[in-house]
């Protein structure tokens, strides 16, 4: 009589490992931002990219199994002032004609002291480089997810600013991604 | 207290004229920075600009304080009423125009979310959420204080020159430095 705890407990298995994979999320538009913080003129200013759009293969219970894959219309720059934007779209800066998307691919996560850190691989331009994204999920009361990711790259790194903006007195060479969405699970 | 002294002290005079070339350095710069195409010069122009407006502000505070401390010398006796007035709303328009440009300035840097950063050391808050009609607004204000501020200017100097040349009544000699006639 001891086969039937057995056998139900694998099937509670079978059913958890069934619940427990990867599912599809995606971020809800009006909750969700992507934003920038760089450096001019020796002082910080935000921007932001008013179209994205991301896909999480991801399982909640264990995101270092996690996929994510993002685009970036980068036509949609917006650092709250009108020429600025219109010179990042500029050759010298994003080439948005010629380069219209940006790409982000995660390729491995793993477990960070707070959060988790994704090694993934970001196009701008025509640069793809690799950029590690810390991030840290939460499950809120609705189900839904909250993602919050930071990254730190080098904009010299994808060509943003070539030629005379290779210059960095006046516009910093490090730039701050943040990533802040709020996740719902999307049928496949 | 009886002020019989027809000079400025030392301080008010350093004030005085530390402001006057930072003005005077201010013009030029802005037509030069205005005129360039988009380049880290023009930003580097425009980051100068800022900072020497923001110094302009905080020295001016300084001024008004030590004038406080310190009032002017009296005017000679033989000026008429109307002299007066003329000369102490040329002067009151200085002192404001020496905060108004700067603080419009900081203002319309705000409205266009460019953080105001002094010479690099440090961040001023942004007075104003990013705002392009405001930041039009603004940088129209900024260039009629301009305008205002060399009518002004104008005035100030050629009343110096005045005093000094035509009344020689060593009203200019009050304000300038190395002078050390206190008699």
């Amino acid at each position: 009589m001891r086969v039937l705890p057995i056998g139900l407990s694998f099937l509670g298995a079978l059913a958890m490992s069934a619940q427990a994979q990867a599912e599809l999320w995606t971020p809800v538009a009006a909750d969700s931002t992507l934003s920038f913080s760089a450096e001019q003129q020796g002082a910080a200013f935000e921007g932001l990219f008013n179209k994205f759009t991301a896909t999480f293969d991801l399982d909640p219970a264990d995101p270092t199994t996690a996929r994510i894959e993002a685009t970036i219309d980068m036509d949609s720059v917006d650092t709250l002032y009108d020429e600025r934007d219109e010179a990042l779209r500029e050759p010298e800066w994003f080439d948005v004609e010629r380069f219209p998307e940006g790409r982000f691919v995660s390729e491995q996560i793993q477990k960070a002291e707070s959060g988790y850190l994704a090694d993934a691989f970001l196009t701008l331009r025509d640069a793809t480089q690799p950029i590690a994204l810390q991030f840290t999920l939460e499950t809120l009361p609705d189900g839904r997810l909250r993602f919050e990711g930071q990254s730190v790259v080098s904009r010299l790194a994808f060509g943003v600013g070539n030629g005379q903006w290779e210059n960095t007195d006046w516009v910093g060479d490090a730039v701050t991604i943040r990533v802040s969405l709020i996740l719902e699970q999307s049928l496949p | 207290m009886a002020q019989t002294d027809r000079q400025y002290t030392a301080p008010a005079r350093l004030f005085h004229w530390v402001i006057a070339g930072l003005i005077l350095y201010q013009i030029p710069l802005a037509y030069y920075m205005i005129g360039l195409p988009l380049s880290p010069d023009k930003l580097g122009s425009y980051a100068l600009h800022k900072s020497i407006g923001i110094t302009i502000f905080a020295v001016s505070a300084a001024r008004l304080a030590w004038r406080w401390l310190r009032p002017p010398p009296p005017l000679p006796a033989n000026l008429g009423p109307a002299t007066r007035r003329v000369g102490a709303f040329t002067h009151g328009l200085l002192y404001c125009l020496t905060f108004a440009m700067p603080l419009v300035g900081w203002l319309s840097s705000s409205a266009a979310n460019f953080p105001v950063s002094p010479f690099g050391w440090f961040t001023l808050p942004n007075l104003v959420a990013p705002d392009g009609e405001l930041h039009e607004r603004l940088e129209l204000a900024h260039r009629l204080l301009a305008y205002m501020l060399f009518g002004t200017l104008s005035l100030h100097a050629g009343a110096a020159l005045y005093h000094h040349f035509i009344l020689r009544d060593g009203v200019l000699r009050a304000m300038l430095p190395f002078t050390g006639n206190r008699s």
